[in-house]
């Protein structure tokens, strides 16, 4: 029984109705739906931000964003039926939707629920009432949720062409939105050709009313040419000789790789900071992979070895009491990786004859134990404890220092190149197929006289390598380390940037990085709503494209054969 | 000599006794057929004598060696080789792949491909779906494809434990062909079977356990033959 992340038989068959339960339906899901953000608030901390500057909050935006969606799910369910039955349909749709949030209006100026839901507040009010009188507000509110649903049925049943540069131009404008504040970072640190264009679209706060339009009309006309050009340009594709067209790929995939890896270069620190957490865990994410993706050892403790890297390097460089040594960080480096890869033998040894579900609970446990015996008393002396180690010095080349978070990044693309190119090779060598053989069935594997005990500790060894090669670089970029900072939360993204990327794919394990942990950090501005993303965006992923962003080389076959 | 000895061999799972003083011998070259109802031992045996379960009391000996306190990737490099019960392949490597990992111990690459060849012979379906996922192959193939990957390990003694489980009677007709096969080519076999039926008719030997101790011991024919085993397994 090994641990396996594949979507269930279980179907979920859209039952059809008649077009008003559906009408119903969908009005009432989606009017919960805006219940449920008006409640724990997402709307008014979006009213904060802005779409465009003083004109469109994205509190509003969203307000009418969630009925433009509930008619589009309706249009979609309802694509055979009769105009007649469309248009009544959509329009009770969005009444429905508008209505159920507009029901908050009278709740919040007349009961008195705050002591349970403390975002149902005067300022909700207003906002909801779009700052007309609580009446005509709700008047509007709700006709205004009917023209999104409409709006929204519109975009789907029209045709694909004009559709596609409406969509294109709104979602830029959404993604411009969104990233406003790293953006203007970005575009300031280009210099005067960049300031330019800061000036053209941007306030402070956001996009302008002049901006808003450029997005749009811009996003759309890329869109069109797009549209015009794919399909003169897909035939000469398919024209061009096999070696060449490869080239071509090869070639874009490296420009691609390019053009990521040298992104923070003009980002700005900001930029390379969020760049090198994702690297990190992008480098911890290829460890878990090793022991998860391949070995599929579910191990929820894995941030111990991160945390045993870093430590070991504060140990051995640190300008500290409780240091060891005064190593250089490229001295320390080696030793730390020696260090983890020490641990993760040690304790594979109690976890051996656990599988499946059992084995996740204990490497939680020994996740666990490590943060709470590095935080104890007892290892007070030696490690610390809760006041951590300090002064912990950066690395240096020669004279050179990386102190920046631009150059400990390309410490960190250096070390993942490597890791990356390491866990190539493994994945296709003998002991990666004895994985591979072990996590699909370790009873055969044994039978055919493979050695489980040592098959399982190489997997947790070298996984624990590269943890440790993470935990290091992460010990320079703190230039100080707490236990607290190695809490099972890394454990839990690690996987699920494994799994949202695809489990036991190497592309997968940067693409899961990059859209769990750099998306979020990007987003800070919107608080904790970020996690409410982020889970969503989970739960969204795992029921629309369960075999990962990047699919594994196997699980793609397994889908073309199925 | 006795190719594989067992004797007077205990199992216990926890406080339940599995098998309870077993005794029995198995011959270079001959098929040896165990049957028996569900739960009275049978795989426990197999599984004692591959290694995976702890062997309470007792002795397994094969050729000269002593099995009993061996380790079971030990095992296989004596050439003691288990077909697991219901057709468990490695669902997500390819055909190819998980005849590789057959011949995982192998060193005699030479031989190793002959070897290939003969297995694609005897089962010329898994030579059609050698780039296939195994997971999606039938039943019947997935079965071949147990049975081949473990003759990719060259053993001395097949250890087949219950080849007809969950397939239709043709396939079983066609499974049962195929270990009369690798009988030919010199392989001994150990089979647990609920089918008495099928195993008998090719089975020189014979035992019937009962609650985890043999309670018969004859040939094939004979117990095919016999009336207390006609009452109790063949119907």
């Amino acid at each position: 029984m090994s641990f396996e992340i594949v979507s269930s038989g279980f179907q979920h068959r859209q039952r059809t109705g008649t077009p008003l339960s559906q009408a119903l339906k969908t009005g009432i899901v989606f009017g919960v739906l805006s219940l449920y953000l008006a409640l724990v608030g997402v709307y008014l901390t979006f009213d904060k931000s802005w779409v465009v500057v003083n004109v469109l909050s994205m509190g509003r935006t969203l307000l009418f964003v969630v009925p433009l969606l509930a008619g589009v799910q309706f249009a979609r369910l309802n694509r055979s039926q009769s105009r007649a039955v469309q248009l009544g349909g959509t329009l009770l749709v969005g009444l429905i939707v508008g209505g159920f949030t507009a029901c908050l209006l009278p709740v919040i100026l007349f009961g008195n629920l705050r002591v349970m839901f403390v975002a149902l507040s005067s300022p909700l009010a207003k906002m909801l009432a779009l700052g007309l009188t609580p009446v005509l507000g709700a008047a509007v509110l709700v006709a205004g949720s009917a023209a999104a649903a409409l709006f929204g049925a519109l975009l789907t049943v029209m045709s694909p062409t004009v559709r596609r540069p409406i969509t294109v131009g709104l979602a830029a404008l959404a993604v411009v939105a969104l990233l406003q504040e790293v953006l203007q970072l970005i575009l300031r640190g280009g210099g005067a050709a960049f300031s330019f264009i800061t000036r053209g679209l941007f306030q402070y706060g956001g996009l302008t009313v002049r901006g808003a339009i450029i997005v749009f009309v811009a996003a759309a006309l890329v869109s069109i040419v797009v549209a015009r050009l794919r399909a003169p340009f897909k035939a000469r594709f398919a024209e061009l000789p096999p070696g060449a067209a490869r080239f071509l790929r090869q070639a874009g995939i490296v420009i691609l790789l390019a053009a990521i890896i040298f992104f923070p270069l003009i980002g700005g620190s900001f930029v390379a900071q969020v760049f090198l957490l994702v690297g990190l865990y992008a480098l911890m994410g290829m460890g878990l992979n090793v022991e998860v993706g391949l070995a599929g050892l579910l191990d929820l403790g894995f941030v111990a070895y991160f945390a045993i890297g870093a430590y070991t390097i504060a140990l051995l460089t640190a300008d500290s009491p409780h240091a060891l040594a005064s190593m250089s960080f490229w001295a320390a480096l080696p030793i730390a990786v020696l260090v983890s890869v020490a641990f993760g033998f040690l304790f594979g040894i109690p976890v051996l004859g656990i599988r499946g579900d059992y084995l996740a609970v204990a490497t939680l446990g020994i996740g666990e134990i490590v943060r709470v015996l590095v935080l104890s008393d007892v290892a007070q002396p030696l490690l610390g404890g809760a006041q951590g180690i300090l002064n912990i010095p950066s690395p240096a080349i020669g004279s050179f220092e990386l102190a920046t978070p631009t150059s400990l990044y390309f410490l960190t693309v250096c070390c993942l190149a490597l890791a990356t190119y390491f866990a190539f090779r493994v994945q296709d060598s003998r002991l990666g197929r004895t994985w591979m053989a072990m996590r699909d069935d370790e009873d055969v594997a044994q039978a055919l006289g493979i050695n489980l005990v040592k098959t399982k500790l190489l997997a947790y060894s070298i996984g624990a390598a590269f943890a440790g090669v993470a935990g290091a670089i992460f010990a320079v970029m703190l230039k100080s380390i707490f236990p607290h900072s190695f809490q099972l939360l890394i454990s839990i993204n690690i996987l699920a940037l494994i799994i949202v990327g695809g489990l036991g794919s190497l592309g997968g394990v940067i693409v899961g990085a990059l859209v769990l942990i750099g998306l979020p950090e990007l987003l800070r501005e919107f608080g904790e709503y970020r996690f409410l993303l982020y889970g969503a965006v989970i739960v969204a992923m795992m029921r629309l494209k369960p075999e990962g962003l990047w699919p594994a080389r196997i699980r793609r076959r397994e889908t073309a054969d199925a | 000599m006795a190719l594989l000895s067992v004797d007077e061999l205990c199992v216990h799972y926890g406080k339940i006794e599995a098998l309870h003083d077993v005794s029995l011998t198995v011959d270079e070259g001959q098929v040896v057929a165990l049957i028996g109802a569900n739960g009275a031992g049978k795989s426990s045996l197999l599984k004692a004598i591959s290694g995976i379960v702890g062997v309470a009391s007792g002795s397994i000996r094969f050729r000269d060696q002593v099995l009993t306190d061996c380790a079971p990737h030990e095992i296989v490099r004596h050439g003691v080789v288990q077909v697991p019960e219901g057709r468990r392949i490695f669902s997500r490597l390819t055909v190819q792949e998980n005849l590789d990992m057959g011949a995982f111990l192998r060193r005699d690459h030479a031989e190793v491909r002959r070897d290939f060849e003969r297995a694609f012979a005897m089962f010329p379906r898994l030579r059609e779906r050698r780039n296939q996922v195994a997971g999606t192959l039938s039943g019947g193939e997935q079965q071949m494809l147990a049975m081949a990957r473990a003759l990719l390990s060259k053993p001395q003694l097949l250890l087949l434990d219950e080849p007809s489980m969950g397939l239709a009677p043709i396939l079983v007709d066609l499974v049962f062909d195929s270990i009369e096969a690798i009988r030919k080519d010199g392989v001994t076999i150990l089979l647990v079977e609920q089918n008495a039926f099928v195993a008998l008719q090719i089975a020189d030997i014979g035992y019937v356990l009962e609650t985890g101790s043999i309670v018969l011991r004859e040939s094939g024919p004979a117990l095919l033959e016999n009336d207390a085993v006609k009452r109790a397994y063949l119907g």
